[in-house]
């Protein structure tokens, strides 16, 4: 089982939404993937289809003090999801509380997989590094196989990157992905040329283009390769799953 | 009126069977199935009517229900397909017997199974003869292999650039004495296979071995067995020259001494420019290019003339934006218009677009004149020179320059000449990219061959030049209207290099018409014949032998018009004049001249086959002989006379038509040739008895002739081409981006500088918009072009781009003609040649040829030949058609 690790360089960057179309896309390609929705919005569950008032997830059961491996669901298309769960603002301060005191328990909910029927886990981290669990990530990018930061092309993006040190250390040990770009917007291709160049080493070979069949399948519940088949952006779900594969057998040979 | 109410009310009457009311409603109902069932396309006629009850009833009271797995009342329909019952005609009854006589007599013993056994029984024989030669020569392989690596060592040498002189001088000096005899003793050997004269047992004999031993070496793969087989050839080859020398002429007649001596020089000629054209494409370099210093700043300055005369601004302009977008330090690259025409238009456009126009007081010495003077305004190290529609792609100079940075002596860097728009030949012929044309082999194999004796000849465009040397032999030669092969010879003479380099880095338009194509063939024609006169490669100083053979073979090809028509008119003599020019028995001539056809035509299969099929070259050979032959004859005569004419490129034919003007010759030619076959068939028919085997040889030949002249024929009958820009087929992933935030993935169909023609899964994903941008890439880079929906069905989408500004045009351009990679499979996609499929397109090719002739010709010729082919349509109508031995459903 291999662990991809997923979280952006600001907020908005569509960590959720790539979580959910890249674990698509790998079950396309006949892996079997589970996605752990590590954010309190609890979003990624709605990309899998579960229902809009299902209020079970890992932290729902960790504050009920129940195993948390009751509260997965399985898409139509086999791939699975653990849902962050609904919490109210009290729960989820106390929440953060306990994790404070075992920074290593989302890591321990991944080793716990390990013995599963599973090809790939996916970790959607979609808050920022400052996000409530920030103390989880230590442990969790000590287990991950890859990890993949998202961002798009814009100026804040490209300055965080570049100068702030919080980002370069980032930067090391994860890829770069660049999410929604807008080839035909003279800045973001301009920037796009620019992180080219300069992040040579850790960038992604393709980008995923902005296409509006991304909300719009995200919109009718359906996985965005049986929405729009036809649509680029599939088509850069697709390349990426098959670039992750390659990395993560690289990784290991 | 109540036909008409029942209708409305949805209730319609089955139009069925008359009689059936006779019968039990369960045979009703069988009976109107069955009648519906045989009824035809068009319906019943009222014979037909009767005809199928009569015939439903007597199956229904005469025949078992299933006859051989068969509904017996679908019987007649089964037996006799090509019959309808439900609407006969008037041949039908013929049909019908003709079919029951095959059916009854001929099908059962049918010949066609014993054939299938005969010919499998031939196959396995062949196979099994041919494991038994392989298996016999494996004493061989060593030798074989052995000297495969001695060649794979010389050609290193001969790549390693220092290598030129010293693989000159050095095959004689470092021979050892014993390789010398060993040497000597070969020539006296083959001297001996060549003269000795043979009874017809030991000819047939030495025949049958050397062809085996062909069909033996034919299985190895790699250059060194080829190399046996170009031995075997010239054998053969050589040995039916000399039998037809000393052997052959007929000295008691004067026109058959005549006549045969015409022919036996044509015959020398095919063989020099056989054995030449071995020598030369005997090791073809394959030169890889060469890697450029890491430093760009280190690279040197280039010139770039774009010589132009009376073409349209458009098609200029596509190479400028094309060499706008070239990959070279653009401080070190200057782009220059040498405009002839001296046209305002352009003057302005070279200002818009930043480039230097030159343009001279006078016009003499054409286009040479004009890179002459455009010589004197500029000073770049390194001249590259592009006609103005040959578009150079980005990788031009990063895949050239290597080589000339390497090697000092190099003085010119050749590159194909590549067309992405379909020459006279592909576009009345109809096989565009499907069977190669006539420059593939020149550019294909022919100057990659006299790259390994560094003898590469300039070609006017799409090489680059160093200056020096250019200026040394005082510029482009003008003195011939070749001016290229021209100037490549005097810088070969002043001891300068020269490489080619195979890829098509670079591509334009070709002719547009036959005339202008023939147009463009006499003045090279001429031209070579003029350089052999004033400036004969074969003398003067300079030059190495193997540059002198090179050259002399390039322009020996030019002469084939007279031995071409000789060839195409030769048989004619003995069938209408009644001469013996071959003065031989019939069985010895084949005895002959078959191995020496076929050993030259296996080998040049095998040596060519990827960019000339076997026979087409004659087809090209055809079309072109009766005009080069005078102006080939009279520059060797006086070269001085004649005009350079420009190529006139870029144009459209408004509407199908015949060429008669062009055609004239070769109409003649089959005209005589049809008067040749008639009187060949009067004499097998009524003339003496031991002339006939000598009529049968000649008449085959006739055919033959008139197979390549339809053919030619074909190439008469213009097709209608209304595009102005050319469209190159491709197949380019892109994406589509809709106003709406969509992104389509597509796939670009072919590109022209107007538009695109694309290729999505749904037209519905368009979602009818009429506008839309594409997103082209080129290397890592995307670029966004606007276009303009012209239509969308079917999952195709025709698009026109809008006006661009000037940076767009130049991006345009470099993502698709000026693109890297646009070119290069282009080659690739052409299958190997098999010489029977290659004899089944000249016929097809002949065939179409015929029939554009024939429909073409004056009043009432068309009108009888439609007539004949009617008779013949309705006649195959009474051929019986095979029964399947399945039923049908």
């Amino acid at each position: 089982m291999k662990i991809i690790l997923l979280h952006s360089v600001s907020g908005g960057s569509g960590v959720t939404t790539v979580t959910a179309n890249l674990s698509a896309a790998l079950q396309n390609l006949g892996h079997r993937c589970l996605a752990i929705d590590c954010a309190p919005e609890n979003v990624l569950a709605l990309h899998f289809g579960v229902a809009t008032d299902t209020i079970a997830g890992w932290a729902t059961s960790t504050r009920a003090s129940q195993s948390w491996s009751d509260s997965g669901f399985e898409a139509s298309d086999g791939s699975r999801v653990l849902p962050f769960g609904m919490l109210t603002e009290a729960a989820l301060t106390q929440l953060a509380d306990t994790l404070k005191k075992q920074p290593d328990y989302l890591a321990a909910i991944c080793q716990a997989l390990h013995g599963q029927p599973l090809d790939f886990l996916l970790l959607d981290l979609a808050s920022p590094i400052t996000g409530c669990f920030s103390n989880q990530l230590c442990a969790l990018q000590k287990i991950a196989d890859f990890s993949l930061l998202i961002a798009r092309a814009d100026t804040q993006t490209y300055r965080l990157l570049v100068s702030h040190p919080l980002y370069s250390q980032r930067l090391m040990d994860s890829k770069l992905l660049l999410n929604s770009v807008k080839t035909e917007n003279e800045l973001q291709k301009d920037l796009l040329l620019v992180m080219r160049h300069e992040f040579e080493h850790c960038l992604a070979p393709n980008v995923i283009h902005y296409d509006a069949s991304v909300p719009e399948a995200f919109a009718h519940l359906q996985a965005l390769k049986a929405y729009a088949p036809e649509s680029a952006a599939a088509l850069d779900f697709h390349l990426l799953a098959l670039w992750c594969t390659n990395q993560l057998r690289q990784a290991t040979e | 009126m109540r036909e008409a109410l029942r209708r409305r009310r949805g209730i319609i009457t089955q139009r069925a069977i008359l009689i059936a009311p006779l019968f039990k409603p369960w045979l009703q109902n069988e009976l109107h199935h069955q009648y519906n069932c045989l009824k035809g396309a068009g319906g019943y006629s009222l014979t037909g009517k009767v005809l199928v009850t009569v015939w439903l009833l007597f199956a229904l009271t005469f025949l078992k229900p299933r006859i051989a797995g068969i509904e017996s009342w679908r019987l007649l329909q089964y037996l006799f397909p090509h019959i309808d019952l439900s609407r006969p005609r008037i041949g039908d009854p013929l049909r019908a017997v003709v079919q029951l006589f095959w059916l009854l007599f001929i099908r059962p013993y049918s010949a066609r199974r014993s054939a299938k056994g005969a010919a499998s029984a031939i196959r396995r024989v062949n196979k099994r003869s041919q494991k038994l030669l392989t298996l016999s020569l494996g004493w061989f392989k060593p030798l074989l292999d052995s000297g495969q690596q001695a060649n794979e060592r010389q050609t290193e040498a001969v790549v390693n650039a220092d290598l030129n002189n010293k693989f000159a001088a050095s095959f004689w000096h470092n021979m050892q004495w014993r390789d010398k005899l060993l040497m000597l003793l070969i020539v006296l050997l083959s001297l001996l296979c060549i003269t000795v004269p043979f009874s017809l047992e030991a000819q047939a004999i030495f025949v049958c071995a050397l062809y085996l031993m062909a069909r033996a070496l034919q299985r190895m793969p790699g250059r060194f067995s080829s190399m046996l087989l170009i031995v075997l050839s010239l054998v053969v080859s050589t040995r039916y020259i000399w039998w037809r020398t000393t052997n052959t002429l007929n000295w008691d007649s004067t026109t058959g001494l005549i006549l045969g001596l015409v022919l036996l020089s044509a015959e020398l000629y095919a063989w020099l420019v056989l054995l030449l054209g071995y020598f030369q494409n005997i090791w073809p370099l394959q030169r890889t290019p060469q890697q450029l210093p890491d430093d760009p700043e280190t690279w040197p300055t280039i010139d770039l003339f774009i010589p132009t005369y009376n073409e349209d601004l458009d098609v200029v302009k596509a190479t400028v934006y094309a060499s706008l977008g070239i990959d070279w330090p653009q401080h070190k690259l200057n782009i220059h218009i040498l405009d002839d025409g001296k046209r305002d238009s352009f003057r302005d456009f070279a200002a818009e677009v930043n480039v230097n126009y030159i343009r001279r007081p006078h016009n003499n010495h054409a286009k040479a004149g004009n890179i002459n003077y455009a010589l004197t305004k500029t000073n770049a190290e390194y001249v590259a020179i592009f006609d103005c529609d040959h578009i150079p792609t980005r990788a031009f100079f990063q895949l050239t320059m290597g080589w000339l940075l390497k090697d000092p002596q190099l003085a010119l860097v050749q590159t194909p000449h590549h067309f992405y728009s379909p020459d006279p030949f592909e576009r009345n012929l109809a096989n565009f990219r499907k069977i190669p044309n006539e420059g593939n082999l020149f550019y294909g194999l022919i100057q990659d061959g006299n790259d390994l004796w560094g003898g590469t000849f300039f070609c006017g465009s799409c090489a680059i030049l160093r200056r020096k040397p250019l200026e040394e032999v005082g510029g482009i030669a003008v003195e011939t209207v070749t001016e290229d092969a021209h100037t490549s010879l005097r810088l070969h003479r002043r001891g300068y290099r020269s490489a080619y380099l195979s890829a098509p880095i670079s591509a334009g338009l070709a002719t547009e018409t036959l005339s202008a194509h023939i147009g463009q063939r006499i003045r090279w024609a001429r031209g070579m014949a003029q350089i052999l006169r004033i400036d004969n490669p074969l003398t003067g100083r300079g030059l190495r032998w193997q540059q002198r053979l090179c050259y002399f073979n390039a322009m020996l090809h030019f002469l084939s018009g007279v031995p071409r028509l000789i060839f195409l008119t030769a048989p004619l003599a003995f069938l209408l004049l009644h001469t013996y020019i071959i003065y031989a028995p019939a069985l010895v001539l084949l005895m002959y001249v078959v191995p020496h056809m076929v050993h030259a035509a296996s080998v040049n299969s095998i040596l060519q086959g990827k960019y000339r099929y076997s026979f087409w070259g004659e087809v090209y050979e055809s079309v072109l002989a009766w005009y080069v032959a005078r102006p080939t004859t009279v520059a060797l005569f006086a070269p001085h006379k004649g005009t350079f004419n420009v190529t006139a490129k870029g144009g459209v034919i408004e509407r199908d038509y015949f060429d008669w003007v062009i055609s004239k010759p070769y109409i003649t030619l089959v005209l005589l040739n049809v008067a040749g076959v008639i009187w060949g068939i009067v004499r097998i028919v009524s003339g003496p008895s031991e002339e006939i085997s000598a009529v049968i040889i000649n008449l085959t030949w006739t055919f033959y002739n008139m197979l390549i002249l339809g053919a030619a024929a074909a190439v008469g009958g213009e097709a209608k081409q209304v595009r102005t820009a050319p469209r190159v087929e491709v197949s380019i992933p892109v994406s589509l981006i809709l106003h709406s935030g969509h992104r389509i993935q597509a796939k670009v169909r072919d590109f022209s500088f107007d538009g695109l023609r694309l290729e999505i899964a749904d037209c519905q994903l368009l979602q009818n918009q009429t506008e839309l941008n594409v997103a082209l890439r080129r290397a890592n880079e995307e670029f966004i072009f606007p276009l303009n929906i012209v239509y969308a069905s079917n999952g195709v989408v025709g698009t026109r781009l809008p006006p661009l500004s000037i940076q767009q045009t130049i991006d345009y351009v470099q993502c698709t003609f000026a693109k890297a990679d646009t070119w290069v499979n282009w080659k690739e996609a052409y299958d190997e040649d098999v010489p029977a499929i290659s004899m089944g397109q000249v016929i097809g090719a002949a065939g179409r040829g015929y029939n554009r002739l024939l429909t073409n010709a004056p009043k009432p010729i068309p009108q009888i030949y439609a007539g004949v082919v009617w008779m013949l349509r309705g006649l195959t109508t009474f051929q019986p058609r095979s029964v399947s031995t399945t039923a049908r459903n």
